[in-house]
Order: structure tokens, then sequence, then C-alpha cells
């Protein structure tokens, strides 16, 4: 007979001789393409995997098939092109991995020992472990006592004191040899002395069920929290003028365009005009600015041009009326409007 | 002889202290395909004496070994009427020692130990 084909990568495991379970990793050796498996009983037909399940690439990446107490199971895993991947041929139970005890009682005795028992598996050649440390202790504190189904006496301990206990199951070598392997812990019980049962719970483990809930409701509060301080925080004059934008206002550069005259620019400039400083007489241009002689060109031309009332002023390049009003001129169109 | 009057709660005792970690150090963790199973103790233990107490080509020194040894003395011990018979040696063809030969005939022998202990009586 051949050896066993054996990959790093393919795992057997038989859940307490019910059902069989093939996983195998996307290795090297053929590229994430879908792998198949087959297998039989004795010396029937080889049949399909009756169920895969994917990997999140979406290539097979397991089979779980039933398991049977006897007879020899031989399972054959190729890749896409027909080559063997992975090849055996032993009984399921090799593979054993037993479900955990259930429905563990655990009681002191009168001596002082602790009397540990749970209902058998369907199946012999099995060990069990009861492992018990004192509550709070390190994770590595535990203390191991072994022995067949269905119960065990731990020995030595404190009814004054608390106590965490586990059990598993774990097949026996000569039974099903070196590649069956334990069960899963039972989840952790807690045990205390009658007169020490109120120190028990005064100092119980954490338990992780009450963090999920308390998590939610804290990030709620901080976020209604949040949300208050800003609201509040926007309510001040100086937040909001730091963060709102400044719109400038155009009434000072326009004394009277809005207050007055409601946005009308025509009747602002009309308004404007007739407000304006009358001209200067002759004597205060000399006042100001001393008389100069007057020098005419030889060509005749004037070389002073005098400035002409507004009903005559020049039409700018679009065809508006240029107004002149306190040094700054503005372009009115036909319709009215000022354009800068 | 067909093993059905063998105390095997003797047996197994032996198998599970002795012979078991036996041929668990002669195979070093090798592997083979089985070949042979059994149903019941009986039919096991027919198998187990017929593997074990003849020599193959190949592995002509089985019978020799101390597991095969251990073997033979709890099936003389706790099987009444159990016939000590004389094994044949082996000839020449068979003199030649194949490792390959030998941890595989030491596995399959070990598996049917293991199908022993899960069968009825």
């Amino acid at each position: 007979a051949a050896a066993v084909t054996s990959r790093g990568d393919v795992t057997v495991v038989c859940h307490d001789l019910e059902t069989v379970e093939v996983t195998w990793g996307s290795g090297p050796d053929h590229h994430g393409a879908n792998l198949s498996l087959e297998f039989r009983y004795g010396t029937g037909a080889l049949q399909p995997c009756p169920r895969y399940f994917l990997s999140g690439a979406g290539v097979t990446s397991g089979c779980i098939l039933p398991a049977a107490r006897a007879g020899l199971l031989e399972l054959a895993l190729r890749d896409g092109g027909g080559a063997m991947v992975f090849k055996a041929r032993q009984r399921a139970s090799a593979w054993l991995k037993p479900r955990p005890p259930w429905n563990v009682t655990l009681l002191w005795t009168p001596d002082g020992d602790v009397t540990v028992s749970w209902p058998a598996h369907s199946y012999l050649g099995l060990d069990y472990e009861v492992q018990h440390r004192e509550s709070n202790d390190d994770e590595d504190a535990w203390q191991t006592t072994s022995g067949p189904c269905c119960d065990l006496t731990v020995g030595g301990l404190d009814p004054a004191r608390c106590y965490d206990f586990r059990v598993r199951a774990s097949p026996r070598a000569a039974h099903y040899g070196l590649e069956a392997q334990p069960s899963e812990w039972t989840a952790v019980t807690r045990l205390s002395g009658a007169a020490s049962a109120a120190s028990c719970t005064a100092s119980p483990a954490p338990s992780p069920a009450l963090a999920p809930p308390l998590l939610p409701l804290g990030c709620g509060l901080a976020a209604l929290l949040t949300l208050s301080l800003l609201l509040a925080a926007l309510r001040l004059r100086r937040v909001k003028d730091a963060l709102l934008p400044c719109v400038p206002d155009p009434s000072g550069s326009f004394p009277g365009l809005f207050e007055k005259h409601h946005g009308n620019f025509q009747a602002w400039i009309a308004d404007a005009q007739a407000t304006a400083p009358p001209a200067r007489t002759e004597e205060e241009d000399d006042l100001i600015h001393p008389k100069a002689k007057r020098v005419e060109p030889e060509d005749g031309t004037s070389l002073c041009t005098v400035p002409r009332p507004p009903s005559f002023e020049p039409r700018g390049p679009g065809g508006g009326a240029m107004v002149s009003v306190g040094g700054a001129t503005f372009m009115v169109g036909d319709s009215g409007y000022m354009t800068l | 002889y067909n093993f059905s009057n063998c105390n095997f709660t003797s047996i197994t005792k032996i198998y599970c202290n002795i012979i078991f970690h036996d041929l668990t150090g002669d195979l070093k963790g090798a592997k083979f395909e089985q070949i042979e199973d059994c149903e019941s103790k009986p039919a096991c233990l027919l198998k187990i004496e017929y593997y074990t107490l003849n020599p193959i080509p190949g592995c002509p020194s089985l019978p020799d070994k101390t597991f095969a040894r251990r073997t033979r003395e709890a099936l003389n011990d706790h099987c009444p009427g159990y016939p000590e018979t004389e094994r044949n040696d082996g000839t020449q063809e068979m003199a030649q020692e194949v490792q390959n030969i030998c941890l595989n005939q030491t596995s399959q022998i070990l598996r049917l130990w293991y199908s022993f202990m899960q069968s009825p009586e």
C-alpha cells in the first residue's frame, strides 16, 4: 500500500463519530483552483462530496461528509486537472475529535473534595481531563486530574475558597491512534463551598456578555453630548463670526443708495448730482491757485477744454452714457442699469 | 482456531501497556494506507496473529520483533487451546530486509489493533 499522501494544508477531523470535515487551504500547488473530493467506505464506488464550503475567493475550501464507525474511509482530493492532491485510507475514527462533555455536575463531598460527573459518550476509548484552579488565578494555573468515564474526584481543596473547573474528553491513543485529538474544553464553571458563596459572587469573573450592550449606549451618549456642545457653540457670536463667512455690505460704499432710494441707482445718481458742490468762481480759483498767464498755441488750437454738462456726456464703448460722480466714472446702459 | 474464547480483557491490558508502545516505537510516525480491517475482536485477533507471526517477503524478521513475541505470549497465555505452532523462518528469497515493507506491515498490524479496541466481543 502506498504511503498516505500528505499535505500540510489538508486537515481531516471526525466530529464525534458523526461527520467528517476535510479542509484545505489555498496552497501554491493548485493556484487557487477548485479542488474536488471523492470518498467511499469499504469497497463501494467513489462518491462526490455531498457538501462543499467555499473560501472568500469563491473556490472550494472544504467538505463535510457522513462518518461511519466501521469500515475504511478512502479520501481522494484532486485538483482541476485530475491530479491527486491528497489521498488517505483508514477508519474515520482515526481522526476523532469528541464533543465536549455536557451536563457536568460539581458536588462538594463531606471530606472537602469535589466530585465531577458527566454522562457517557456513545462510544468507548475516551479518557477525561478535569482541570481546576483558584478563581482569579492566572490562565496557566490549571491543575489536571485525568481518568475514565464518568466521574472524577478532585481532592485537597478548601471549601472556603472559590474554584474554576473545566472538563474535556480525550481519545486514548491506543484506541484511535495518534491523529485523534481532544475535544474543546467545557465552559468554565465556578464553584464555592456553602460558607463562601458570597465571596465567590462578590468578585465574579468579568463576563464578556456584559460588554456588548454597554458599548453602543456609551457611544450614543458621547455622540449626543458632542452634538449638544456643537449646537451651544454655534449660538456664540464669536464662534458664529469665526465659522460663517462675512458678506460685504455695499451700503458703506454707496451712502443712501439702499436706505433712501431702495437700490434705484438712477435716482441715486440724479440725487448725487443735485447735491454736488457748485462750480468755483474765478475769485475762488485765484485763492487756491495763482492765475497763470494764458499762452495760446501758435497753430491756433486751445489748450483748455471746457467740461460739458451731464446731458452731453460722451457715449461709452457699450453705447451707454458715461456719468462721473464724485470723481468716479460710471457707464449707464440704455436699460438704465449701471455697469462697472 | 477462532479466538472466540480468549480473555479479551487481559489481552487488552497487555496491548495497551506493552504492545502498543512497541509498535509505535518501531513505526516512528510513519503512515501508510490501511489495507485490512475487522469488525469483531475474534476476527481482529485472527488477522493480527496472521500478519504478526508469519514472515513476509522483504521482512523475514517480523516474527522476531519485540511486539511479535509479546503478541505470541499474550495469545498463548489468554487464548485457551491456542496452538503454538512452529513457524517457517523463511526461505532464501525472503532473506533480504526491506525497511519500507517492514514499516508497512507494522503499520497494518497497529491499525488492526485499533480496530480490535473499537470492536465488540
